[in-house]
Protein backbone atom coordinates (compact mmCIF):
# COMPACT_ATOMS: atom_id res chain seq x y z
CA UNK A 1 0.00 0.00 0.00
CA UNK A 2 2.89 2.36 0.85
CA UNK A 3 4.58 2.58 -2.74
CA UNK A 4 0.73 3.41 -4.09
CA UNK A 5 0.48 6.34 -1.10
CA UNK A 6 3.72 7.50 -1.43
CA UNK A 7 3.11 8.29 -5.90
CA UNK A 8 -0.46 9.68 -4.95
CA UNK A 9 1.44 11.82 -3.15
CA UNK A 10 4.10 13.02 -5.34
CA UNK A 11 1.88 13.02 -8.44
CA UNK A 12 -0.87 15.84 -6.16
CA UNK A 13 2.56 17.79 -5.03
CA UNK A 14 3.54 17.85 -8.87
CA UNK A 15 0.09 19.13 -9.98
CA UNK A 16 0.20 21.87 -7.42
CA UNK A 17 3.78 22.79 -8.56
CA UNK A 18 2.46 23.11 -12.01
CA UNK A 19 -0.66 25.00 -11.80
CA UNK A 20 0.56 27.51 -8.84
CA UNK A 21 3.59 28.57 -10.80
CA UNK A 22 1.52 28.43 -14.04
CA UNK A 23 4.23 26.04 -16.19
CA UNK A 24 2.86 26.41 -19.64
CA UNK A 25 1.87 22.47 -21.11
CA UNK A 26 4.83 22.61 -23.56
CA UNK A 27 7.28 22.83 -20.60
CA UNK A 28 6.01 20.62 -18.00
CA UNK A 29 2.33 19.54 -18.20
CA UNK A 30 0.98 17.96 -15.04
CA UNK A 31 -0.41 14.93 -14.42
CA UNK A 32 -4.35 16.06 -15.41
CA UNK A 33 -2.97 17.39 -18.64
CA UNK A 34 -1.66 13.66 -18.78
CA UNK A 35 -4.22 11.92 -17.85
CA UNK A 36 -6.76 13.93 -20.31
CA UNK A 37 -4.09 12.95 -23.29
CA UNK A 38 -3.87 9.05 -21.95
CA UNK A 39 -8.01 9.54 -22.42
CA UNK A 40 -8.30 11.43 -25.42
CA UNK A 41 -5.32 9.38 -26.98
CA UNK A 42 -5.82 6.58 -25.62
CA UNK A 43 -6.22 3.81 -28.89
CA UNK A 44 -3.81 5.42 -30.77
CA UNK A 45 -1.27 4.98 -27.72
CA UNK A 46 -2.43 1.68 -26.91
CA UNK A 47 -2.04 0.56 -30.54
CA UNK A 48 1.92 1.51 -30.16
CA UNK A 49 2.14 -0.05 -27.21
CA UNK A 50 1.43 -3.13 -28.64
CA UNK A 51 3.54 -2.78 -31.50
CA UNK A 52 6.50 -1.99 -29.15
CA UNK A 53 5.36 -4.81 -26.71
CA UNK A 54 5.48 -7.31 -29.45
CA UNK A 55 9.04 -6.62 -30.61
CA UNK A 56 10.20 -6.49 -27.13
CA UNK A 57 8.36 -9.76 -26.16
CA UNK A 58 10.15 -11.41 -29.25
CA UNK A 59 13.39 -10.23 -28.81
CA UNK A 60 13.06 -11.49 -25.08
CA UNK A 61 12.76 -15.21 -26.48
CA UNK A 62 15.38 -14.42 -28.95
CA UNK A 63 17.61 -13.09 -26.28
CA UNK A 64 16.77 -16.38 -24.08
CA UNK A 65 17.29 -18.97 -26.37
CA UNK A 66 20.34 -17.92 -28.13
CA UNK A 67 21.62 -16.61 -24.48
CA UNK A 68 21.18 -20.32 -23.20
CA UNK A 69 22.80 -21.53 -26.20
CA UNK A 70 26.12 -19.97 -25.96
CA UNK A 71 26.23 -20.37 -22.68
CA UNK A 72 25.93 -23.99 -23.46
CA UNK A 73 28.44 -23.43 -25.47
CA UNK A 74 31.12 -21.77 -23.91
CA UNK A 75 30.11 -24.23 -20.78
CA UNK A 76 31.65 -27.14 -22.96
CA UNK A 77 35.26 -26.61 -22.04
CA UNK A 78 37.15 -23.95 -20.59
CA UNK A 79 39.17 -22.94 -24.03
CA UNK A 80 35.95 -22.63 -25.58
CA UNK A 81 34.85 -20.29 -22.93
CA UNK A 82 38.48 -18.23 -23.09
CA UNK A 83 38.28 -17.98 -26.46
CA UNK A 84 34.59 -16.62 -26.82
CA UNK A 85 33.48 -14.89 -24.12
CA UNK A 86 35.25 -11.46 -24.92
CA UNK A 87 33.53 -11.08 -27.32
CA UNK A 88 30.08 -11.83 -25.83
CA UNK A 89 31.73 -8.99 -23.63
CA UNK A 90 31.80 -6.74 -26.70
CA UNK A 91 28.46 -7.33 -27.86
CA UNK A 92 27.48 -5.94 -23.86
CA UNK A 93 29.60 -2.85 -24.15
CA UNK A 94 29.45 -1.87 -27.57
CA UNK A 95 26.11 0.95 -27.23
CA UNK A 96 23.24 -0.76 -29.73
CA UNK A 97 22.97 2.47 -31.33
CA UNK A 98 26.22 2.38 -33.29
CA UNK A 99 25.49 -0.78 -34.75
CA UNK A 100 21.98 0.51 -35.87
CA UNK A 101 22.96 2.10 -38.93
CA UNK A 102 24.89 -1.19 -40.27
CA UNK A 103 21.47 -2.83 -39.69
CA UNK A 104 19.49 -0.48 -40.73
CA UNK A 105 21.30 -1.11 -44.30
CA UNK A 106 21.52 -4.99 -44.21
CA UNK A 107 18.09 -5.57 -43.34
CA UNK A 108 15.30 -3.92 -45.20
CA UNK A 109 12.13 -4.43 -43.02
CA UNK A 110 12.53 -3.02 -40.43
CA UNK A 111 10.86 -4.76 -37.51
CA UNK A 112 13.56 -7.30 -38.18
CA UNK A 113 16.06 -4.39 -37.21
CA UNK A 114 14.03 -3.68 -34.24
CA UNK A 115 14.09 -7.20 -32.80
CA UNK A 116 17.58 -7.61 -34.01
CA UNK A 117 18.81 -4.83 -31.95
CA UNK A 118 16.93 -5.21 -29.04
CA UNK A 119 17.83 -8.72 -28.36
CA UNK A 120 21.27 -7.94 -28.85
CA UNK A 121 21.05 -5.79 -26.16
CA UNK A 122 19.07 -8.15 -24.12
CA UNK A 123 20.85 -10.79 -24.17
CA UNK A 124 24.05 -10.63 -22.66
CA UNK A 125 22.61 -11.12 -18.90
CA UNK A 126 21.48 -14.25 -20.13
CA UNK A 127 24.56 -15.94 -21.30
CA UNK A 128 26.50 -14.92 -18.36
CA UNK A 129 24.06 -15.74 -15.81
CA UNK A 130 23.36 -18.86 -17.34
CA UNK A 131 27.21 -19.65 -17.77
CA UNK A 132 27.65 -19.27 -14.12
CA UNK A 133 25.14 -21.83 -13.55
CA UNK A 134 26.18 -24.53 -15.44
CA UNK A 135 29.62 -24.21 -13.72
CA UNK A 136 28.07 -24.13 -10.25
CA UNK A 137 26.86 -27.68 -9.73
CA UNK A 138 27.93 -29.95 -7.27
CA UNK A 139 31.50 -31.77 -8.07
CA UNK A 140 29.89 -34.58 -5.94
CA UNK A 141 26.83 -35.03 -7.77
CA UNK A 142 28.89 -34.98 -11.19
CA UNK A 143 30.80 -37.94 -9.90
CA UNK A 144 27.48 -39.56 -8.46
CA UNK A 145 26.65 -39.34 -12.40
CA UNK A 146 29.78 -40.93 -13.52
CA UNK A 147 29.02 -43.11 -11.09
CA UNK A 148 26.34 -44.28 -12.51
CA UNK A 149 27.46 -43.81 -16.06
CA UNK A 150 25.55 -41.29 -16.72
CA UNK A 151 25.93 -40.09 -20.55
CA UNK A 152 26.19 -36.28 -21.45
CA UNK A 153 22.24 -35.61 -22.67
CA UNK A 154 21.83 -36.91 -19.06
CA UNK A 155 24.17 -34.74 -17.30
CA UNK A 156 22.90 -31.87 -19.30
CA UNK A 157 19.28 -32.18 -18.45
CA UNK A 158 19.48 -33.90 -15.09
CA UNK A 159 21.85 -31.61 -14.21
CA UNK A 160 23.11 -28.89 -15.83
CA UNK A 161 20.22 -27.53 -16.63
CA UNK A 162 17.92 -27.56 -12.92
CA UNK A 163 21.58 -26.09 -11.62
CA UNK A 164 21.23 -23.00 -14.26
CA UNK A 165 17.82 -22.37 -13.96
CA UNK A 166 17.77 -19.96 -11.22
CA UNK A 167 20.58 -18.25 -12.94
CA UNK A 168 19.02 -18.43 -16.00
CA UNK A 169 15.94 -16.83 -14.69
CA UNK A 170 17.42 -13.78 -12.80
CA UNK A 171 19.52 -13.48 -15.55
CA UNK A 172 16.29 -13.10 -18.23
CA UNK A 173 14.82 -10.65 -15.32
CA UNK A 174 17.68 -8.43 -16.05
CA UNK A 175 17.02 -9.09 -20.04
CA UNK A 176 13.45 -8.18 -19.69
CA UNK A 177 14.41 -4.46 -19.20
CA UNK A 178 16.93 -4.16 -21.57
CA UNK A 179 14.77 -5.93 -24.19
CA UNK A 180 12.15 -2.79 -23.59
CA UNK A 181 15.01 -0.14 -23.69
CA UNK A 182 16.85 -1.85 -26.49
CA UNK A 183 13.00 -1.91 -28.52
CA UNK A 184 12.18 2.03 -27.48
CA UNK A 185 16.17 3.08 -28.66
CA UNK A 186 15.96 1.38 -31.51
CA UNK A 187 12.53 2.83 -32.25
CA UNK A 188 14.09 6.25 -31.95
CA UNK A 189 17.27 5.41 -33.96
CA UNK A 190 15.38 3.48 -36.80
CA UNK A 191 11.92 4.89 -36.72
CA UNK A 192 8.94 3.66 -37.39
CA UNK A 193 5.94 5.59 -38.94
CA UNK A 194 2.31 4.86 -39.39
CA UNK A 195 -0.28 2.83 -37.84
CA UNK A 196 2.55 0.49 -37.13
CA UNK A 197 4.70 2.65 -35.55
CA UNK A 198 5.85 2.00 -32.20
CA UNK A 199 4.80 3.66 -28.71
CA UNK A 200 8.69 5.01 -28.81
CA UNK A 201 8.30 6.24 -32.31
CA UNK A 202 4.63 8.25 -31.10
CA UNK A 203 6.61 9.58 -27.73
CA UNK A 204 9.32 11.11 -30.36
CA UNK A 205 7.11 12.80 -32.80
CA UNK A 206 4.70 14.11 -30.03
CA UNK A 207 7.56 15.86 -28.43
CA UNK A 208 8.81 17.28 -31.16
CA UNK A 209 5.31 18.63 -31.69
CA UNK A 210 5.54 19.97 -28.50
CA UNK A 211 2.55 17.84 -27.23
CA UNK A 212 3.81 16.81 -24.00
CA UNK A 213 1.33 15.66 -22.47
CA UNK A 214 1.11 13.05 -24.77
CA UNK A 215 4.56 12.54 -24.86
CA UNK A 216 4.24 12.46 -21.18
CA UNK A 217 1.90 9.58 -21.37
CA UNK A 218 3.92 7.38 -23.81
CA UNK A 219 6.42 7.52 -21.42
CA UNK A 220 4.21 6.26 -18.41
CA UNK A 221 2.75 3.58 -20.96
CA UNK A 222 6.27 2.74 -21.45
CA UNK A 223 7.38 2.61 -17.77
CA UNK A 224 4.69 0.65 -16.62
CA UNK A 225 5.29 -2.36 -19.36
CA UNK A 226 8.81 -2.35 -18.44
CA UNK A 227 8.05 -2.39 -14.65
CA UNK A 228 4.92 -5.19 -16.14
CA UNK A 229 7.58 -7.20 -17.48
CA UNK A 230 9.72 -7.49 -14.86
CA UNK A 231 6.59 -8.60 -12.68
CA UNK A 232 5.68 -11.07 -14.66
CA UNK A 233 9.11 -12.36 -14.96
CA UNK A 234 9.77 -12.38 -10.85
CA UNK A 235 6.42 -14.19 -11.15
CA UNK A 236 7.45 -16.84 -13.73
CA UNK A 237 10.77 -17.26 -11.61
CA UNK A 238 8.46 -18.03 -8.43
CA UNK A 239 6.33 -20.73 -9.99
CA UNK A 240 9.11 -22.70 -10.97
CA UNK A 241 11.34 -22.39 -8.26
CA UNK A 242 9.09 -21.71 -5.35
CA UNK A 243 9.22 -26.05 -4.11
CA UNK A 244 12.92 -26.01 -3.95
CA UNK A 245 15.20 -22.14 -4.59
CA UNK A 246 16.75 -20.58 -1.33
CA UNK A 247 15.99 -17.46 -3.27
CA UNK A 248 12.11 -18.34 -3.41
CA UNK A 249 12.67 -19.15 0.46
CA UNK A 250 9.30 -18.05 2.62
CA UNK A 251 10.89 -15.94 5.66
CA UNK A 252 9.07 -18.05 8.25
CA UNK A 253 9.30 -16.59 12.13
CA UNK B 1 29.84 -65.75 7.52
CA UNK B 2 32.35 -66.03 4.37
CA UNK B 3 34.78 -63.26 4.53
CA UNK B 4 37.53 -65.04 2.24
CA UNK B 5 36.58 -64.03 -1.18
CA UNK B 6 38.37 -60.39 -2.41
CA UNK B 7 35.95 -58.36 -3.42
CA UNK B 8 39.04 -55.34 -4.44
CA UNK B 9 42.32 -55.80 -4.13
CA UNK B 10 44.75 -52.22 -3.84
CA UNK B 11 48.21 -53.91 -4.53
CA UNK B 12 50.81 -50.88 -4.22
CA UNK B 13 48.71 -48.35 -5.04
CA UNK B 14 50.36 -44.63 -5.58
CA UNK B 15 48.53 -41.49 -6.03
CA UNK B 16 49.55 -38.26 -6.45
CA UNK B 17 47.56 -34.89 -7.88
CA UNK B 18 48.24 -33.00 -10.49
CA UNK B 19 48.86 -30.23 -8.14
CA UNK B 20 52.32 -32.67 -6.64
CA UNK B 21 50.28 -33.79 -3.59
CA UNK B 22 51.04 -37.41 -2.73
CA UNK B 23 47.85 -38.74 -1.60
CA UNK B 24 48.48 -42.53 -1.01
CA UNK B 25 52.15 -44.17 -1.24
CA UNK B 26 52.58 -47.97 -1.74
CA UNK B 27 49.16 -48.75 -0.44
CA UNK B 28 47.91 -52.70 0.09
CA UNK B 29 44.34 -53.25 0.96
CA UNK B 30 41.53 -56.02 0.61
CA UNK B 31 38.03 -55.99 0.64
CA UNK B 32 36.37 -59.58 1.55
CA UNK B 33 33.28 -59.64 0.16
CA UNK B 34 30.20 -59.37 2.85
CA UNK B 35 32.83 -57.56 5.40
CA UNK B 36 32.49 -54.08 7.14
CA UNK B 37 35.87 -52.61 6.77
CA UNK B 38 36.45 -49.33 8.84
CA UNK B 39 39.22 -46.47 7.11
CA UNK B 40 40.30 -44.70 10.29
CA UNK B 41 43.04 -41.90 9.91
CA UNK B 42 43.70 -37.95 10.39
CA UNK B 43 42.54 -35.37 7.93
CA UNK B 44 43.92 -35.35 4.50
CA UNK B 45 45.08 -38.71 5.11
CA UNK B 46 43.47 -40.29 1.13
CA UNK B 47 40.76 -41.92 2.87
CA UNK B 48 38.54 -40.52 0.18
CA UNK B 49 41.00 -40.64 -2.20
CA UNK B 50 40.78 -44.72 -0.99
CA UNK B 51 36.92 -44.38 -1.91
CA UNK B 52 37.29 -42.59 -5.46
CA UNK B 53 40.13 -45.10 -6.56
CA UNK B 54 37.67 -48.22 -6.03
CA UNK B 55 34.61 -46.64 -7.30
CA UNK B 56 36.71 -45.88 -10.15
CA UNK B 57 36.14 -42.09 -9.97
CA UNK B 58 39.85 -41.41 -10.26
CA UNK B 59 42.66 -43.41 -11.99
CA UNK B 60 46.17 -44.37 -9.97
CA UNK B 61 49.13 -43.12 -10.55
CA UNK B 62 50.76 -46.45 -10.06
CA UNK B 63 49.91 -50.08 -8.91
CA UNK B 64 46.90 -51.69 -9.62
CA UNK B 65 43.13 -51.98 -8.53
CA UNK B 66 41.32 -55.52 -9.01
CA UNK B 67 37.84 -54.81 -8.84
CA UNK B 68 35.07 -57.49 -9.03
CA UNK B 69 32.44 -55.40 -9.31
CA UNK B 70 31.83 -52.86 -11.92
CA UNK B 71 31.39 -49.11 -11.32
CA UNK B 72 28.64 -47.85 -13.81
CA UNK B 73 26.51 -50.79 -13.11
CA UNK B 74 25.12 -49.96 -9.77
CA UNK B 75 26.83 -52.02 -7.95
CA UNK B 76 28.95 -49.56 -6.15
CA UNK B 77 26.82 -47.34 -4.06
CA UNK B 78 28.65 -44.39 -2.90
CA UNK B 79 27.67 -41.96 0.29
CA UNK B 80 29.56 -38.58 -0.06
CA UNK B 81 30.57 -36.61 3.00
CA UNK B 82 27.11 -34.25 2.72
CA UNK B 83 23.89 -35.15 1.65
CA UNK B 84 24.90 -34.14 -1.94
CA UNK B 85 21.00 -34.19 -2.72
CA UNK B 86 19.46 -32.40 -5.75
CA UNK B 87 17.45 -29.97 -3.98
CA UNK B 88 15.32 -29.32 -7.03
CA UNK B 89 13.72 -33.20 -6.68
CA UNK B 90 11.96 -35.20 -4.07
CA UNK B 91 13.17 -37.49 -1.84
CA UNK B 92 11.55 -40.29 -4.08
CA UNK B 93 13.39 -38.48 -7.53
CA UNK B 94 16.66 -38.15 -5.68
CA UNK B 95 16.31 -42.19 -4.32
CA UNK B 96 15.59 -43.23 -7.92
CA UNK B 97 18.32 -41.13 -9.84
CA UNK B 98 20.83 -44.39 -9.98
CA UNK B 99 17.71 -46.14 -11.40
CA UNK B 100 16.81 -43.33 -14.09
CA UNK B 101 20.54 -43.11 -14.78
CA UNK B 102 20.80 -46.39 -15.37
CA UNK B 103 17.72 -46.74 -17.58
CA UNK B 104 15.36 -49.18 -15.79
CA UNK B 105 11.93 -48.95 -16.72
CA UNK B 106 9.56 -46.50 -14.33
CA UNK B 107 7.44 -48.38 -12.20
CA UNK B 108 10.16 -50.84 -11.02
CA UNK B 109 12.03 -47.94 -10.45
CA UNK B 110 9.34 -46.26 -7.95
CA UNK B 111 8.48 -49.48 -6.56
CA UNK B 112 12.49 -50.05 -6.00
CA UNK B 113 13.29 -46.62 -4.96
CA UNK B 114 10.27 -46.94 -2.33
CA UNK B 115 11.27 -49.95 -0.99
CA UNK B 116 14.66 -48.43 -0.40
CA UNK B 117 13.31 -45.39 1.48
CA UNK B 118 11.11 -47.47 3.45
CA UNK B 119 14.32 -49.52 4.98
CA UNK B 120 16.01 -46.23 5.72
CA UNK B 121 12.72 -45.25 7.63
CA UNK B 122 11.17 -42.46 5.49
CA UNK B 123 8.36 -43.86 4.34
CA UNK B 124 6.14 -40.64 4.06
CA UNK B 125 8.38 -38.45 3.22
CA UNK B 126 8.87 -39.72 -0.36
CA UNK B 127 7.08 -35.96 -2.04
CA UNK B 128 8.96 -33.72 0.65
CA UNK B 129 11.90 -31.83 -0.94
CA UNK B 130 15.53 -32.09 0.74
CA UNK B 131 14.67 -28.34 1.82
CA UNK B 132 11.58 -29.67 4.14
CA UNK B 133 14.20 -32.55 5.70
CA UNK B 134 16.59 -32.22 9.00
CA UNK B 135 20.49 -32.86 8.25
CA UNK B 136 20.20 -36.23 9.37
CA UNK B 137 16.99 -36.94 7.14
CA UNK B 138 18.71 -36.04 4.43
CA UNK B 139 21.59 -38.22 5.22
CA UNK B 140 19.12 -40.95 5.10
CA UNK B 141 18.03 -40.15 1.98
CA UNK B 142 21.33 -40.25 0.39
CA UNK B 143 22.03 -43.70 1.82
CA UNK B 144 18.80 -44.98 0.50
CA UNK B 145 20.00 -43.75 -2.82
CA UNK B 146 23.43 -45.53 -2.83
CA UNK B 147 20.83 -48.47 -1.37
CA UNK B 148 18.59 -48.63 -4.50
CA UNK B 149 20.45 -50.09 -6.97
CA UNK B 150 21.00 -52.92 -4.39
CA UNK B 151 25.13 -52.35 -4.45
CA UNK B 152 26.98 -55.09 -3.70
CA UNK B 153 29.87 -52.68 -2.67
CA UNK B 154 28.67 -49.82 -0.44
CA UNK B 155 31.42 -46.49 -0.11
CA UNK B 156 30.71 -44.14 2.74
CA UNK B 157 33.04 -41.04 3.16
CA UNK B 158 32.39 -39.77 6.66
CA UNK B 159 28.54 -39.89 6.15
CA UNK B 160 27.66 -39.17 9.79
CA UNK B 161 30.79 -36.19 10.02
CA UNK B 162 28.17 -32.95 10.57
CA UNK B 163 25.60 -34.48 12.31
CA UNK B 164 25.02 -34.45 15.76
CA UNK B 165 25.92 -36.63 18.74
CA UNK B 166 22.30 -38.34 18.80
CA UNK B 167 21.63 -38.92 15.61
CA UNK B 168 25.10 -39.99 14.71
CA UNK B 169 24.38 -42.56 16.94
CA UNK B 170 21.06 -43.41 15.64
CA UNK B 171 21.80 -43.67 12.13
CA UNK B 172 24.87 -46.07 13.10
CA UNK B 173 22.80 -48.52 14.76
CA UNK B 174 20.24 -47.89 11.77
CA UNK B 175 23.06 -48.91 9.07
CA UNK B 176 24.47 -51.66 11.02
CA UNK B 177 21.22 -53.48 11.04
CA UNK B 178 20.82 -52.35 7.47
CA UNK B 179 23.91 -54.52 6.75
CA UNK B 180 23.28 -57.25 9.47
CA UNK B 181 20.24 -57.43 7.45
CA UNK B 182 21.39 -57.44 3.59
CA UNK B 183 25.30 -58.13 4.10
CA UNK B 184 26.73 -55.72 1.47
CA UNK B 185 30.50 -55.27 1.49
CA UNK B 186 31.07 -51.97 3.35
CA UNK B 187 33.92 -49.70 3.11
CA UNK B 188 33.45 -46.94 5.50
CA UNK B 189 35.89 -43.83 6.19
CA UNK B 190 35.64 -42.53 9.27
CA UNK B 191 37.31 -39.49 11.89
CA UNK B 192 36.00 -41.60 14.77
CA UNK B 193 37.00 -44.63 16.51
CA UNK B 194 34.41 -45.28 18.27
CA UNK B 195 31.90 -45.32 15.44
CA UNK B 196 34.61 -47.53 13.66
CA UNK B 197 34.73 -50.02 16.59
CA UNK B 198 30.79 -50.21 16.86
CA UNK B 199 29.82 -51.05 13.20
CA UNK B 200 32.74 -52.71 11.78
CA UNK B 201 34.41 -56.29 11.59
CA UNK B 202 38.11 -54.75 10.72
CA UNK B 203 39.24 -51.36 11.61
CA UNK B 204 42.07 -50.17 9.26
CA UNK B 205 44.32 -47.50 10.30
CA UNK B 206 45.87 -45.02 8.19
CA UNK B 207 49.16 -42.91 8.76
CA UNK B 208 48.84 -39.10 8.11
CA UNK B 209 49.77 -38.03 4.30
CA UNK B 210 50.82 -39.78 2.19
CA UNK B 211 48.54 -42.34 3.32
CA UNK B 212 50.03 -45.98 4.11
CA UNK B 213 48.82 -48.63 5.96
CA UNK B 214 49.32 -48.87 9.80
CA UNK B 215 47.75 -51.86 10.98
CA UNK B 216 44.46 -53.46 11.06
CA UNK B 217 42.34 -54.93 13.96
CA UNK B 218 39.64 -57.16 13.73
CA UNK B 219 36.73 -56.36 15.71
CA UNK B 220 35.55 -59.31 17.67
CA UNK B 221 32.25 -58.31 19.30
CA UNK B 222 29.60 -60.71 17.68
CA UNK B 223 26.01 -59.34 15.63
CA UNK B 224 23.60 -58.01 16.07
CA UNK B 225 24.91 -55.72 18.01
CA UNK B 226 23.09 -53.51 20.56
CA UNK B 227 23.76 -49.51 21.13
CA UNK B 228 24.65 -50.79 24.64
CA UNK B 229 27.92 -52.29 23.20
CA UNK B 230 29.28 -48.90 23.50
CA UNK B 231 29.39 -48.72 27.54
CA UNK B 232 31.22 -52.22 28.16
CA UNK B 233 34.45 -52.42 28.89
CA UNK B 234 35.94 -54.48 26.21
CA UNK B 235 34.53 -51.83 23.83
CA UNK B 236 35.74 -49.09 25.75
CA UNK B 237 39.31 -50.94 25.87
CA UNK B 238 39.54 -51.60 22.10
CA UNK B 239 38.82 -48.03 21.05
CA UNK B 240 41.73 -47.35 23.49
CA UNK B 241 44.20 -49.18 21.93
CA UNK B 242 43.38 -48.64 19.07
CA UNK B 243 43.42 -44.72 19.71
CA UNK B 244 46.79 -45.08 21.42
CA UNK B 245 48.26 -47.07 18.00
CA UNK B 246 46.88 -44.02 16.07
CA UNK B 247 48.03 -41.28 18.38
CA UNK B 248 51.90 -42.73 18.99
CA UNK B 249 52.03 -43.07 14.85
CA UNK B 250 50.57 -39.72 14.63
CA UNK B 251 53.56 -38.48 17.20
CA UNK B 252 56.81 -39.88 14.93
CA UNK B 253 57.42 -36.43 12.28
Amino acid sequence: MSPFLFGSALLVLWELAVSVNGVPEYILPGPRAILTALWNDGSDLWAGLLVTLQITLAALVMAACTGAGIAMLLAQTRLIEKTLFPYAVFLQVTPIVTIAPFVIIWVENIYVVLLILASMAAVFPVISNTLTGLKSADSNLRELFQLYGANSWQLLTRLLVPTGLPYFLAGLRISGGLALIGTVVAEMVAGTSGTRSGLASRLLEASYRLELPRAFAAFFLLSLAGFSIYMILQWISHLLLRNWHESERQHEG
Amino acid sequence: MTQNQCLTNLTSVDKTFSSGTKALDALDLKVFRGEFLSLVGPSGCGKSTILRLIAGLMKPTAGTIDNYVLPGKGQVGYVFQDPTLMPWATVLDNVSLPLQLMGQSCGDQDERAAAAIRWIGLSGFETAFPRQLSGGMCMRVSIARALVTNPSLLLLDEPFASLDEFTRSKLNEDLLALWEEHQWTVVFVTHSIREAVFLSDRVTLLSPRPGTLLSTFRIPFPHPRRGDLRDDYEFTDLCRKISSTLTSAMGQP
